[in-house]
């Protein structure tokens, strides 16, 4: 029988698609949750042979289960660990990763195993190019994009066991002290259906007015780049599209003075329609663009504006 | 807190980098730099150096072209620096560049924090920082928007998924950070001048007691493949009524406008 697959999601509620994917790789799957009882009988009923249960210590950051993370993994004689890919996953991946002298795979689209060797997919270059990559080590560690599998059915019947592991969390150096909520952001840019994208072709925080009226005639919502967030802080965070920032899939995407780095077009490339405007040809959203348009954004806005109010 | 390392990657300018559809990797006459988001760490170094009195040391691993960093590195605020050099490094996974780089950090001593950025600039897979913790034995904090001393303390804040989170910290500790944490400062001839006189001392794994069959990589590359944007490339010139009235007609065809 082939060694046991373990999954670990630092958000719980993805672990069942986590499972989906670790049984695509080894009949003995079972999760490690750091949560509660209820969280640990979920993944017995979506297929978990076992679930090492970790107890929440209040106020602590989620690195500080990595350690155990990793002694799971290893008592467990576990051959590959899956985590979901969250900022703090990924993190935790890598230190488990490094605890057991193993590779880490980051972001796969796929997986396999032959033989007992893990080969994946992921994409590379801002989505430019997929790298086929093959691990050598004993112990192998991905971490899977949110969504990328069907998230296991549960089935009350399905029978585990709930093994409760002792963490020194409550231990660790690094303390929380205080979580101030952030400003609630009423646009979701991941869940829009037509995202205008404001770049640094835009030169003022003034002139957002022209690219919030082009969105509101054209019944979508204004995304930006990350210079534009996070170095402007003309939006929230979480408003930047690309590699570091939000994945977005929506029918339309129009790139205002966005050079179309594939740092950015990688969160942008699944749209199903991309529009580019930018004054310089040259311009590497050209390539990404089904309606490329040279032009100068300050004169072509207003006008793209006065068509669809003349619709 | 004496001594502060920051650890950075001389990278191609990630501006360089195009795939042709083959899946060639092409670098335009690459240009190499100090990676991005690790400017913001030799920064959120320097600054905690200033302000406590410390030092702080960059450290880099990588092959013979990373010793073309020292001056761009050294410019930036560090008062000295560190590489491992050799030629099993030039594509070096994760896992062999945190070893690597916890060796030398043990090797130059005294350290209580080190900081690296939140990914590197061409491959960003985000794992050096939390693996060097591992190797280390560190506690680790990823992803930290500012680092404050406090006393013995350190104060940190980042973003969480529910909001602005405030840590506090005892030392020894692994930070990443975020790209927002700071503006690296512009260097001025002065600091460019005086950057070729501070120490920059070069090692070979062996002298870190790295032996060679620890000098491999956890992943090989089997194959890339280019995936060429599917689109139609349409280029309409102009930036009138003709022009947006184009674009409209497309967008009505394709069905995702009115
Ligand atoms: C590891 C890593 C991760 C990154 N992650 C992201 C990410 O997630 N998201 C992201 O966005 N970036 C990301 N970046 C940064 C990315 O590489 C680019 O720097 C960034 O996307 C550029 O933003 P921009 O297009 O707004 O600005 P610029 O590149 O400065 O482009 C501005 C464009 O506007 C055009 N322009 C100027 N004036 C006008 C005008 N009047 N009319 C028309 N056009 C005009 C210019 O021709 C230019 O092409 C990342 C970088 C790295 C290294």
């Amino acid at each position: 029988m082939s060694k046991q697959v373990l999954v670990f999601s630092e958000l719980v509620r993805n672990i069942p698609e986590l499972i989906t994917a670790a049984k695509s790789l080894s009949e003995s799957v079972s999760a490690v949750v750091i949560g509660s009882e209820e969280d640990a009988k979920l993944a017995i009923a979506c297929g978990a042979q076992k679930a090492f249960l970790v107890d929440v210590v209040a106020d602590t950051p989620s690195e500080a289960y990595a350690s155990t993370i990793a002694a799971i993994v290893r008592d467990a004689d576990a051959s590959a660990l899956l985590a979901s890919l969250t900022p703090k996953g990924r993190a935790v991946a890598a230190f488990v990763a490094q605890m057991l002298n193993a590779s880490c795979g980051s972001e796969c689209k796929t997986i396999q195993k032959i033989d007992e060797t893990y080969s994946f997919s992921r994409a590379i270059y801002g989505g430019k190019a997929t790298s086929f990559e093959r691990a050598s080590t004993e112990v192998f560690v991905a971490t899977i994009p949110l969504r990328s599998f069907e998230a296991a059915a549960s089935d009350q019947t399905n029978q585990g066991e709930i093994i409760r592991v002792a963490s020194q969390a409550a231990t660790y150096p690094v303390k929380i002290v205080e979580v101030v909520p952030r400003e609630g952001d009423s646009v979701d840019v991941t869940t829009a259906s037509v995202v205008v994208c404001v770049g640094r072709g835009v030169v003022k925080e003034d002139d957002l007015p022209m690219v919030n009226e082009l969105a509101e005639a054209i019944g979508g919502v204004v995304g930006c780049t990350r210079p534009i967030a996070m170095d402007f802080k003309w939006f929230p965070q979480d408003r930047y599209i690309g590699l570091s920032g939000k994945s977005i899939k929506p029918k339309l995407f129009i790139g205002v003075g966005v050079s179309g780095q594939i740092q950015c077009l990688a969160g942008a490339n699944d749209s199903k329609v991309i529009v580019g405007i930018n004054k310089d040809e040259n311009a590497p959203i050209f390539e990404y663009s089904d309606y490329g348009v040279v032009a100068d954004l300050y004169e072509f806005v207003p006008a793209l504006i006065a068509s669809i109010k003349s619709l | 807190m004496e001594k502060i390392i920051v650890c950075y990657k001389w990278v191609v300018d990630e501006n360089d980098i195009s795939v042709d559809y083959d899946g060639n990797i092409k670098m335009r006459e690459p240009s190499y730099k100090v990676s991005l988001y690790d400017r913001n760490a030799i920064e959120a170094g320097t600054q905690l150096a200033e302000k406590c009195g410390a030092q702080c040391v960059a450290l880099t691993a990588g092959d013979a072209k990373s010793e073309k960093s020292r001056k761009e590195a050294l410019c930036a605020g560090p008062s000295e620096g560190f590489a491992v050099i050799d030629d099993a490094l030039e594509s070096a996974d994760s896992l062999l560049t945190a070893t690597i780089l916890s060796a030398a950090i043990s090797k130059i001593g005294d350290a209580q924090l080190v900081i690296c950025g939140e990914g590197s600039g061409d491959v960003y897979a985000q794992q050096v920082g939390p693996r060097i913790a591992a190797a280390l034995g560190w506690p680790l904090l990823t992803y930290a928007t500012s680092i404050e001393v406090d006393g013995e303390k350190l104060r940190i804040k980042r973003d969480g998924s529910e909001g602005t989170e405030l840590l506090e910290a005892v030392l020894p500790l692994v930070v990443t950070v975020a790209g927002d944490c700071n503006t690296p400062r512009m260097p001025g001839l002065k600091d460019v001048m005086g950057a070729g006189k501070k120490p920059f001392t070069i090692w070979s794994p062996s002298e870190l007691n790295c032996s060679a069959e620890e000098l491999v990589n956890g992943l090989a590359t089997m194959e890339i493949i280019g995936n060429r944007p599917d689109r139609k490339n349409i280029v309409i010139k102009g930036s009138g009524k003709e022009a947006a009235d184009e674009v409209i007609r497309g967008l009505i065809s394709e069905g995702v406008l009115g």
